[in-house]
């Protein structure tokens, strides 16, 4: 079985691909690595949720995997473009048509003056659904009421599933949604992690996160990332599995590492498995 | 399931109504853009007006003049010979077609000039002389028919010749030779008789009619300089009769100008002007053709009229105001373009989150650019009549003064506009795309990459060092027209605003008390650090650069109209100087007083003054009648010379005491001899040296030499010696002015009322225009009109700070609120950095003005003239900076708080507010 869904996995091409990917934030006071060699590939109809601590890495990971940002090293390919490499314009045009993005804090992120049956219209233009049904979409998120209000007539709950709306308007390839539910309560985040469920299942990789466990349950891919490295990702058979990057490197989550404080591993081969054990204490 | 129907496109469809959502910017970008249409259409807009004005004030000066065909009317006359009936009424014709003038007014009078030739009427074996005179309107003024045949008489003449109305009478022209005297006569009914006005042989119902004056009239050969007794007729009866008795007279056609004239009818009236002058020689039309078959002598049709020269001599004036405002018209154009991008660039920092949804969502910076253009559509449509409407107040009030209407706009003024409206749309719309460029391309963070910060402060610095040397390299007389000499004031302003920033956190002003507002904002304005702190340093240093600039359009202001009231002075000396060439005269050596009350006698004389070579001017003056009437200028520059008068008659002093005035390298105490005229040596001492004197007409590099006549003239040989009869005929001599403060018609009125007639007369009016010096004025007033532009950049700068100071304060605002701190409170600690920022800019605002009153003169245009114009400060000027700081602590202040109290702090906290 196991061997079968990886031969589907080969059969589809990603839509998005990263090898050794890293962000550096510069700043007058020196630089600051938000992402370290990060490996990864999200395909057609996954629904991924990255999780981790507040400075992890989460937004700038979800900022590059929306084409909205480029590297500063390693690979990233979206859709099929090289992120690093591909022209302003490209970038745009996938953005445009083929990426929908749910920003943090995404309820200040809306334009004032237009509804939000305008607002879902409006990008739906954009992306080309000339019959995309605004009421079916706005209904999605439990919005379909307040299609004729502008964002200062709505909650900021409201403002934020009107966000998510947009980025699922017209179904686009790929769906990043940056804590799409951090400010709804627990039924319009179910129903939010819902619509997003749908657009999955009709093909769209969506990749959110969250620190929601809520929202990690019904992940069907968990990617955990600690100070800017993948640690560990556990798929829908609930395995958790340590991610070695490209270098080598593996990250032991927390519980584990206490068992090595002087932060030394002695790695043993044994047959199909590898052994980490302490080193002796000498003397 | 429905479906919710709408526009396709609402982003595009809701662009041009989305400013309507917010009120106040929609206010501010549309006095922005108003100012910048405005500003792109003033500079034609007071072309046009400085043309009118320029040709009203020459029509209006000239009109002064004592010679014939100086003032902007139009004589045309022919002499000798009456022409034929349709030759008279074709040049009529063609007089009254010209553009310009108003209908011709004929008048005509024998022309008995000489001993040989004499106008007589006689009754009887009695004869007297008097001749032929007919004016339109005169007949009419006497009860009579213009179409009579008969005659009117002086009363005095007709009963000299014992006739009455209803008599024969005789009209004769009597041809006087040494063999012999030949008279033709012809008979002609006297249809009435008149009294003559006392002092004129004119009617004395026609003699006060304006103009009068200027009516030719018959010479009469008796008595040189005067007239003789009329024969006054119809225009036709006139005719008639001149042809019976082979008289030549001179026909003279007035025309007065038009007074609507314009710059363009004017333009046209000399073209048509030109063109009969042309065709009056020609004798291949029909205008010559009647004019040579004049009897009994052939003649020509002579025009004379000043207007041409009026018109070029305006044209010039209105060219030196264009160029003389050329500066600061540009440099209204980019500050109103930058209070435009300025409002445009705070209206994006309020949208920030929104460029970062458009970026997120692909949409192309040239399309955000397109919905900016959309989106000011309305206001740049509004703006062009707004913005015309404001220009052609703005002219109208502060410009030249023409009378400057909606009416005179013309359709290169409409494309102007149109070119201010695109710009309108363009600015914002460049500055929204590169807003929508930085939030796509965001920071690339590549590896290794450094950081480079700007040293902005040092770079204005080195810009304005470089900039002033080359000013200061400039020739002075084209220092003014130098784009560098635009550029220095906004570089002055710009490193005193970088200095004065830089230093102003090292000021700690003590007393604060712990825990209060003061200690609030002083903690503030302590702990910034970074991004945040940089730009409102950098606010600070623009409203520092504002308040600069404001303080410089008012000191330059105030510098251009007193220094062209200086340079009037300087160049004429007084209101109204009428001049003479030998009519002014002693009888003796004796003091020759003014000669009429409330007036003083300026002598005139070429000297040279070693070591300088050359010609210079010599006034020599009565200091007892001199300081009432001469103009001091306004500045208080030629003011100082008054109180030297005294010095100028010392008994005791040997040589001539003396006032330098103008360009010299001589101090006072110096001695020497002048060089009177190449032929007489008179000693000096020089008892003041000063930068210019009423009439010294000294330029750059030139001075003039201020004497008493009561301490030279009695030095001077006869020949030179005014006062003497005889220095008429003597080689270069003194010529004579009369300087009145009475306007000029009055002064010619009172000196003739004691014989004397001026060669000519100048009026300050006059002479201004001529060097250029009224233009002056005009650039001046336009100067007000920049530094409201630059007023409301002011008060933009405030409102941006107060806004960012709100922001920057939002969230700690909230948690000091739940600390215990009334809003009262924390609003009085951002109203105390703003006064901080506001302070700062003011100090550095002085620091500016100092240096450009100080510093060498940029703004004299008229470098021929001295004194040299400089920025000037009043108290007017530090009272308005004050206003305007104060206004500005007012705004920021207030909209600070009308953004803070606009929050609710859960929104605050929550990120939206």
């Amino acid at each position: 079985m196991a061997t079968a869904e990886v031969r589907a996995a080969q059969a589809v091409e990603p839509v998005v691909e990263t090898a050794d990917l890293t962000r550096v934030y510069r700043s007058a006071t020196g630089e600051t690595y938000a992402l370290r060699g990060v490996d990864l590939v999200l395909l057609p109809g996954s629904l991924t949720v990255v999780a981790g601590p507040s400075g992890s890495g989460k937004s700038s990971l979800l900022t590059l995997l929306s084409a909205r940002e480029r590297p500063s090293a390693g690979e990233l390919r979206v859709l099929g473009s090289d992120v690093a490499g591909a022209s302003a314009g490209l970038l745009r045009r996938l953005r445009h048509r083929r990426i929908g993005y749910v920003p943090q804090r995404a309820s200040t992120g809306l334009f004032p003056h237009l509804t939000a049956g305008d607002h879902v219209r409006q990008v739906a233009a954009w992306r080309g659904d000339r019959h995309a049904d605004v009421h079916a979409v706005l209904d999605a998120v439990g919005l379909a009421p307040r299609a004729g209000h502008r964002p200062a007539t709505m909650s900021g709950g409201e403002q934020q599933r009107l966000a998510v709306a947009m980025a699922l308007v017209a179904r686009p390839a790929l769906v990043v949604a940056d804590e799409p539910t951090a400010e709804l309560d627990h039924a319009h985040a179910d129903r939010v992690l819902d619509a997003l469920a749908v657009a999955a299942e009709e093909g769209s990789a969506v990749v959110l996160s969250s620190h929601d466990p809520r929202v990690t349950e019904r992940a069907g891919r968990l990617l955990r990332l600690r100070d800017g490295v993948l640690s560990s990702e556990t798929a829908q058979s609930q395995e958790t599995v340590a991610v070695i990057d490209s270098a080598g490197r593996l990250q032991l989550p927390p519980a584990l590492l206490v068992r090595f404080p002087s932060r030394r591993v002695v790695v043993e081969a044994d047959g199909d498995h590898v052994r980490l054990r302490a080193p002796e204490e000498s003397g | 399931m429905t479906r919710t129907r709408g526009r396709r496109h609402p982003l595009w469809t809701a662009a041009p109504a989305r400013l309507l959502h917010s009120p106040g910017w929609l206010l501010l970008v549309l006095l922005a853009a108003s100012l910048l249409v405005a500003s792109v259409v003033a500079p034609a807009l007071f072309r046009t007006s400085a043309r009118t004005a320029a040709l009203d004030t020459r029509v209006e000066t000239a009109a002064a003049q004592p010679a014939p065909g100086a003032s902007a009317d139009l004589r045309a006359s022919w002499s000798g010979g009456v022409l034929p009936t349709p030759g008279e009424a074709l040049v009529l014709e063609r007089l009254d077609a010209l553009p310009g003038f108003r209908p011709p007014v004929v008048g005509a009078a024998g022309t008995a000039q000489e001993r040989r030739l004499r106008a007589v009427v006689r009754s009887g074996a009695t004869s007297t002389g008097a001749a032929l005179f007919t004016h339109d309107g005169v007949v009419e003024a006497l009860g009579g028919d213009p179409d009579d045949s008969g005659v009117w008489l002086p009363t005095e003449v007709a009963d000299r010749l014992g006739v009455e109305p209803g008599d024969r009478v005789r009209v004769g022209f009597q041809s006087v030779s040494a063999e012999s005297a030949a008279t033709r006569y012809v008979g002609a009914r006297l249809s009435g008789t008149y009294d003559v006005a006392p002092g004129s042989v004119l009617p004395a119902a026609v003699a006060d009619q304006p103009g009068s004056a200027d009516w030719v009239l018959p010479l009469d050969p008796a008595r040189p300089g005067s007239a003789s007794p009329l024969v006054v007729t119809g225009r036709a009866t006139f005719a008639r009769l001149a042809r019976a008795i082979d008289e030549e007279p001179l026909y003279a056609v007035d025309l007065a100008v038009d007074p609507g004239l314009d710059p363009d009818l004017a333009e046209r009236a000399v073209a048509a002007l030109q063109a009969l002058a042309v065709e009056a020689f020609d004798d291949t039309t029909d205008l010559a053709r009647f004019t040579q078959r004049a009897m009994p002598v052939a003649t020509r049709l002579e025009l004379a009229s000043g207007l041409p020269d009026l018109v070029v001599e305006a044209r010039d004036a209105a060219t030196s105001a264009e160029q003389q405002v050329g500066p600061y018209a540009t440099a209204g154009q980019v500050l109103a373009a930058a209070l435009l991008v300025i409002a445009w660039v705070l209206v994006g920092r309020s949208r920030r989150r929104e460029e970062a949804l458009s970026a997120g969502l692909g949409v192309h910076p040239a399309a955000t650019g397109a919905l900016t253009v959309l989106e000011l559509l309305p206001v740049a449509l509004l703006a062009l009549p707004l913005g015309t409407g404001a220009a052609v107040a703005a002219i109208d009030l502060a410009g030249p003064p023409a009378d400057l209407g909606v009416r005179d706009l013309t359709t290169g003024d409409g494309v102007l506009a149109l070119l201010g409206g695109a710009l309108v749309l363009a600015l914002p719309a460049a500055v929204a795309v590169l807003a929508a460029l930085r939030a796509e391309l965001g920071g690339r963070g590549r590896l290794g990459a450094r950081v480079r910060s700007v040293p902005w402060g040092l770079l204005v610095l080195v810009i304005t060092a470089l900039v002033l040397v080359g000013v200061l390299s400039t020739e002075p007389a084209r220092r003014a027209d130098s784009p560098l000499t635009t550029l220095l004031p906004l570089l002055v302003a710009a490193s005193a605003a970088a200095a004065v920033v830089r230093l102003a956190p090292l000021v700690r002003v003590p007393g604060a008390r712990r825990g209060g507002p003061r200690w609030l904002a002083a903690r503030r304005t302590a702990g910034g650090a970074g991004a945040a702190d940089r730009g409102q340093q950098a606010l600070t240093a623009v409203l520092a650069v504002t308040l600069g600039l404001f303080a410089y359009t008012l000191t330059v202001q105030r510098g251009l109209v007193e220094g062209a009231d200086d340079k009037v002075a300087a160049l004429v000396g007084a209101p109204t100087v009428t001049s003479f060439e030998e009519a002014l005269r002693g009888t003796g050596r004796r003091a020759i007083p003014p000669p009429v009350e409330g007036s003083t006698v300026v002598w005139r004389q070429r000297v040279t003054l070693p070591p300088v070579f050359g010609a210079q001017q010599l006034l020599t003056i009565d200091p007892a009648t001199f300081g009432a009437v001469a103009d001091w200028g306004s500045s208080g520059t030629l003011e100082r010379a008054r109180g030297l008068l005294d010095r100028l008659e010392d008994p005791d002093s040997v040589g001539v005491p003396v006032l330098l005035a103008g360009d010299t390298d001589l101090e006072v105490g110096a001695r020497g001899t002048l060089e009177v005229n190449e032929e007489m040596d008179l000693p000096y001492v020089v008892v003041g040296v000063l930068p210019a004197f009423p009439g010294s007409e000294a330029g750059t590099g030139d001075a003039a030499v201020v004497a008493s006549s009561r301490e030279v003239f009695p030095l001077l040989p006869g020949t030179l010696d005014p006062r003497d009869p005889l220095s008429v005929d003597a080689p270069g001599p003194f010529t004579a002015e009369v300087w009145s403060q009475a306007p000029p018609e009055e002064l010619r009125e009172q000196l003739g009322g004691v014989g004397l007639v001026p060669d000519g007369v100048v009026t300050t009016a006059g002479a201004s225009v001529g060097e250029g010096l009224l233009s002056s004025a005009w650039a001046a007033q336009y100067v007000v009109v920049l530094g409201l532009v630059v007023l409301l950049l002011a008060l933009a700068t405030a409102l941006a700070l107060g806004l960012r100071l709100a922001d920057r304060d939002a969230v700690s605002d909230v948690l000091l609120a739940r600390m215990g701190w009334h809003p009262r409170q924390l609003a009085a600690a951002r109203t105390w950095e703003v006064v901080r920022a506001v302070v700062t800019a003011s100090v550095a605002t002085a620091v500016t003005t100092a240096a450009m009153v100080l510093g060498p003169s940029l703004v004299d245009q008229v470098t021929q003239v001295l004194p040299v114009s400089r920025p000037r400060l009043g108290v007017t000027e530090v009272l308005a900076v004050v206003a305007l700081a104060v206004a500005m602590v007012v705004a920021s202040a207030g909209v600070g708080l009308a953004r803070a109290r606009g929050r609710s702090s859960a929104e605050v906290l929550r990120g939206n507010g």
